[in-house]
């Protein structure tokens, strides 16, 4: 099964370094997408339906917090699984950010595998 | 929070997130940030929040390029453009900056900047704390500046 | 089952469903071992030391001795045994902080960091790892089954399971 993957972070080395772990992990990529906001992001995803989203939450223009509220509010992209990648490891954060509705979150700095397994778990195992 | 305890916060989220990232240890304490001509990569991340503040660092060009080939999985430093290593480097700066901002939990969320790179010279002005730390290929420099902070 | 013995600098890689692979001791020292399934051939790898640039001569004579002329030929031995690198199960045990040495910047954790570089760039993510801490650790492969078996001292044998190392570094985990 091949899936879409969004990636959101201001940071394009940040970008390169998560769509390498994507891509060890087996998980067959039809296609990467990358925004550096989430306006960006809410931007190409009128257009394009994507497996699961990538995000980190503090980027200049719409940060990640407006930006899964945006999705939330929307009745089609609501069902996309988010997940946050984030400096902000703080629980009230955390907790902030899964009852917007994002489903997993990983806290930078990770291991590589962190980031497979939470994927692994969000996507319930549907890939690879 | 004591001073002391920011200090030594600073280095242990440092040498956290170049462990994880960068697969790179930290030796120790350096004495000072090295010679002075030695050409550098700095970057600057501003914070708001509880406390607000920017945490600026500075690393030789040669560590930084080690630094950035390990990240970006490159097999060797030269193939990589100023650019690539700039980027690596404020990518470096934001996590140290966001790891240490974790650990306060003030109970209100904190705000990074989007790092940027800054000339690298002489410290920035009114840091209250500063950090060396010995890379092996020289020193990553730290530095601290809070506003409005009671200790 | 028949076991063979991994050494102190030493690389054992076998397709024998019979075998079991174990490396005793394991200090500051890691053992890397890897399994294909399909193919039926596991390896174990046990090596000293992070870098091989301390000692070119000696990693000529004995390139099991450190991580970065180890592990490379760890794998190019299992593929010539028809091991394929992407269904390689890869775990890593190992890295403890032996009591006698002194400094920040320890040769368990060196070795390991050492080993996260080389495995990033190579393109491999690890199934499972245990590392750090104190205490010595004895690890076995099973080549039929490809179960990973660990043991510290006084303690019994517990399996590592296929689990993906968690969070951060393990020297700052829960941290």
């Amino acid at each position: 099964m091949a899936f879409r993957i969004l990636i959101v972070d201001d940071s394009p080395v940040m970008r390169a370094f998560i769509r390498r772990i994507m891509v060890l992990s087996g998980i067959e990529a039809t296609e990467f997408l990358e925004a550096s906001d989430g306006q960006e992001a809410l931007d190409m995803l009128q257009h394009q339906w994507v497996d699961v989203v990538l995000t980190d939450i503090n980027m200049p223009g719409m940060d990640g917090e407006q930006f899964v509220r945006r999705l939330e509010a929307d009745d089609l992209l609501k069902s996309v699984p988010v997940v946050v990648v984030s400096t902000d490891a703080t629980e009230g954060r955390m907790h902030q950010m899964l009852s917007l509705g994002a489903r997993g979150y990983v806290k930078k700095p990770f291991l590589p595998e962190t980031l497979r397994e939470e994927l692994e778990r969000v996507l319930g195992g549907a890939y690879a | 929070m004591p001073d002391n305890q920011w200090e030594q916060m600073l280095v242990t989220v440092a040498e956290e997130v170049l462990e994880t990232m960068f697969f790179t240890g930290i030796y120790g304490p350096a004495q000072d940030a090295g010679p002075e001509d030695l050409p550098r990569f700095a970057a600057g991340v501003s914070f708001e929040g509880a406390p607000c503040g920017r945490l600026t660092l500075s690393i030789p060009e040669t560590a930084a390029r080690t630094l950035a080939a390990d990240f970006l999985a490159a097999e060797g430093e030269g193939g990589l453009t100023d650019a690539q290593v700039g980027a690596v480097v404020c990518e470096l700066a934001n996590m140290i900056c966001g790891a240490l901002l974790s650990r306060v939990e003030s109970g209100e969320h904190f705000r990074l900047s989007s790092p940027e790179l800054v000339p690298a010279g002489a410290a920035p002005p009114a840091c209250q704390h500063h950090r060396f730390l010995d890379l092996g290929e020289g020193a990553l420099s730290l530095w601290l500046r809070l506003e409005n902070h009671a200790a | 089952m028949t076991n063979v013995i991994v050494g102190m600098a030493d690389c054992q890689v076998s397709g024998d469903r019979d075998h079991v692979l174990i490396t005793y001791a394991l200090g500051s020292c890691i053992a890397v071992a890897i399994h294909d399934p399909v193919a039926g051939v596991g390896g174990m790898l046990h090596y000293m030391l992070p870098e091989s640039q301390i000692s070119p001569a000696k990693a000529g004579e004995n390139p099991y001795m450190f991580a970065d002329t180890g592990i490379p030929l760890l794998f190019r031995r299992a593929y010539e045994r028809g091991a394929e690198k992407r269904r390689l199960v890869v775990r890593v045990a190992g890295g403890a902080q032996v009591m006698d040495q002194e400094g920040v910047f320890n040769i368990g954790k060196r070795n390991y960091l050492a080993l996260r570089k080389i495995f990033w760039k190579a393109g491999v993510l690890l199934q499972g790892e245990d590392v750090g801490g104190n205490l010595s650790r004895t690890v076995r492969l099973e080549v039929g089954s490809g179960r990973f078996w660990l043991r510290g001292p006084g303690s019994l044998e517990q399996e590592l399971a296929s689990a993906a190392p968690k969070g951060a570094s393990p020297w700052h985990s829960g941290s």
